[in-house]
């Protein structure tokens, strides 16, 4: 099935160009090269399980300007800003489940006692590494299963359940016509 | 006491209904006092903990399948709780109790109400409402049959039938020869803008199930309807479209918000913007009310029937205001996915607005309800399919929050009133067995597949669809129970078991 992605970015490019990489399940290359600030993509996808991951790669130690208490003044980075996929605009918490695998620079490593594996939530790849979301296609389908908004009406006189459904396709199968 | 006003079920007790609020505020504009009594909250809220939760549920279907009989155990806590309400009304001692019969899910509580109530008290009981007629999807009637029931079995003094604003002010002044007091026909009708404002105060508006904080209260922008949809008796009932000016209206609401705290409303009558013009004051008004209080943007939230408008009607600026004003959720008549069907229906609108309007209430942060038929007599297979890819192009707006629901009704019925019923014949329908067509017995003889089975079989295909979408299904278990018991009904006629 056909899956449009639209991806909005901020891109710091004081120091020059970030290089990104994005992909779907490890195999499918979509984009390779300079950051861009707004990526879209129509893909063809199977039913099921799949993973979205942008790559910030190539980023060296001069690629960030720090001040003398080591903060960072200028920096090379990769923000994803919005994310949409066949039109749905993500929202920031479920932007938020995706995990950002940094590949931390040695000189950081030296510098910092305990890094950890991954960040989650975050969304602004100022280290080389990797972000992955997790999605199901059809998405449209996953998506709301996985929103569940709108009113719950399972226990109001509004309800409509299975059961009443399945009785009245059973009722309805080979009665008659009147 | 003037009078005590019930609010009997079977209602979704959502917020207060409206017409008690109404009766009590002309009966206070006489000078009078009067009380409100919601006997169908206490149905929702304290029955099952009082009684059983299996009796509430029993008795909550007693009242909409009329084929439901209670047993024992169940009638002896009905005429318990309902007794209780007997001897608290008996208490108050008013001149007259009136009892709003709100739709025919309400008939049969008014009935077994009023049997008890006539053994104990000679106080005269007077009925009103759209619920007096016996059609399911409909109000209007040439003739009020439970009305007439009731009266002939000494339950009632007398029944009103239409506007409460000119019939309760004569019934205050003892005149009983007035149109729509013991008459088939209905009521003079008032101006809507000399309307008083609802009077809430009996209400306890935080106690009803609105999922709102400080609850929702309903309001009315108009009498009748702008358009004349064939299967509609609104027109008829309501007669030519009334509408409250602008102003009026957003007067109207900030009243109950400065009164009652309330800042949540559902407009109850069959659109909010038949006057584009008057919409539209609305909107800026409460706008400028925003500012002028240094409230916040959708400080108010309405909930409104809406009717679909073309981009040139209503360009995407009124959308904005709609949403910044407060609108928060549109239910919408879309009835067919099919251009040829709406237009057969005398929708007023095709597909291309309805996209548009769906893309603005997505843009805007404004939900829809949509309201779907199906079974239109001139309705194809063709058509029925255009209706569930109308589901599937608007699934993102499911996924986005813009649709928070769906309702497919009972199939299309023809309800007397509506233009379909007095020109049958324009669409080649005829009645079953020689009949009238009415209610859900015809066919077209243009359409002759379209029989009543594959209407339902139909309707049921939606609702597994839609369900299969991720619409949220509205009313599918009463819907479906109502359709199984009426088409058992019509086999047992056939069959010579009940007549």
């Amino acid at each position: 099935m056909q899956v449009s992605l639209d991806i909005g970015f901020n891109v710091g490019r004081k120091l020059g160009d970030p290089n990104v990489k994005i992909l779907i399940d490890d195999y499918v290359v979509l984009y390779e090269g300079s950051a861009v600030d707004q990526f879209s993509r129509v893909i063809d996808l199977n039913a099921g399980e799949h993973e979205l991951k942008i790559v910030h790669h190539g980023k060296t130690d001069q690629d960030h300007v720090l001040d003398d208490q080591g903060n960072i003044l200028v920096d090379k980075f990769i923000n994803i800003d919005t994310m949409a996929i066949d039109g749905i605009k993500l929202t920031d918490r479920e932007l938020h489940t995706g995990e950002f695998w940094p590949v931390y620079s040695l000189s950081y490593v030296e510098d910092m006692q305990e890094l950890p594996d991954s960040i989650c939530p975050n969304l602004y790849l100022g280290h080389n590494g990797t972000w992955r979301y997790k999605f199901f296609a059809p998405f449209t389908d996953w998506i709301i299963r996985e929103r569940k908004q709108g009113p719950q009406l399972d226990d109001t006189i509004f309800k409509s359940s299975q059961q009443t459904l399945d009785d009245a396709k059973n009722f309805f199968k080979n009665i008659r016509e009147l | 006491m003037f009078a005590v006003i019930l609010t009997v079920p079977r209602v979704a007790a959502l917020r207060p209904s409206a017409a008690p609020a109404i009766i009590k505020s002309i009966i206070k504009s006489k000078g009078l006092e009067s009380q409100v009594l919601d006997i169908n909250l206490d149905f929702h809220d304290q029955f099952g903990s009082r009684f059983s939760e299996q009796s509430y549920n029993t008795i909550d279907d007693y009242f909409f399948n009329h084929l439901n009989q209670l047993d024992q155990h169940d009638q002896t806590a009905y005429t318990e709780w309902m007794q209780d309400w007997v001897d608290r009304i008996i208490q108050i001692n008013p001149q007259y109790l009136f009892i709003s019969v709100f739709t025919w899910q309400a008939q049969r509580f008014t009935r077994d109400f009023l049997t008890l109530w006539k053994t104990q008290s000679n106080i005269p009981a007077i009925i009103g409402g759209q619920g007096m007629t016996k059609e399911e999807n409909g109000s209007y009637s040439s003739k009020p049959e439970f009305a007439h029931e009731m009266k002939a079995q000494g339950l009632i003094a007398h029944w009103i039938r239409g506007e409460a604003e000119t019939t309760i002010p004569a019934i205050i002044d003892g005149k009983f020869d007035t149109p729509g007091i013991d008459t088939d026909t209905l009521a003079d009708r008032s101006d809507v803008n000399s309307h008083s404002f609802l009077d809430f105060s009996d209400f306890d508006i935080k106690r009803y199930h609105s999922g709102y904080e400080q609850g929702v209260l309903p309001v009315e922008t108009s009498r009748g309807c702008v358009r004349n949809c064939v299967f509609c008796d609104i027109p008829t009932w309501h007669g030519k479209f009334r509408y409250k000016n602008g102003t009026k209206l957003s007067n109207e609401l900030i009243h109950y918000y400065e009164k009652y705290q309330v800042k949540d409303f559902f407009f109850h009558d069959a659109l909010c913007n038949g006057s584009v013009k008057d919409f539209k004051l609305f909107n800026h008004n409460l706008m400028d009310y925003y500012t002028q209080n240094n409230l916040p943007e959708r400080h108010f939230k309405y909930s409104s029937h809406y009717i679909v408008r073309s981009e040139r009607i209503m360009p995407e600026e009124d959308f904005k205001f709609m949403g910044s004003a407060g609108a928060e959720c549109m239910v919408i008549g879309v009835e067919s996915g099919s251009d040829r069907v709406k237009a057969d229906m005398r929708k007023g609108f095709n597909n291309a607005d309805l996209d548009y309007n769906m893309k603005m209430f997505s843009k805007y942060g404004i939900t829809v309800y949509l309201l779907l038929i199906v079974g239109f007599p001139t309705e194809t297979r063709d058509d029925f399919n255009e209706t569930l890819t109308m589901l599937k192009r608007y699934q993102p707006y499911v996924a986005d929050g813009t649709v928070i629901g769906v309702n497919l009704g009972t199939t299309l019925t023809i309800e007397e009133g509506s233009p379909i019923y007095t020109d049958y014949s324009k669409l080649n329908i005829v009645g079953t067995n020689g009949n009238r067509p009415q209610g859900p017995d015809w066919h077209c003889e243009t359409n002759p597949t379209l029989t009543y089975k594959e209407r339902i079989m139909r309707r049921i295909e939606a609702q597994e669809y839609a369900t299969s979408l991720g619409y949220t299904f509205w009313k599918g278990d009463d819907q479906l129970k109502l359709l199984m018991d009426n088409y058992t009904t019509r086999l047992h006629k056939l069959a010579g078991v009940i007549h």
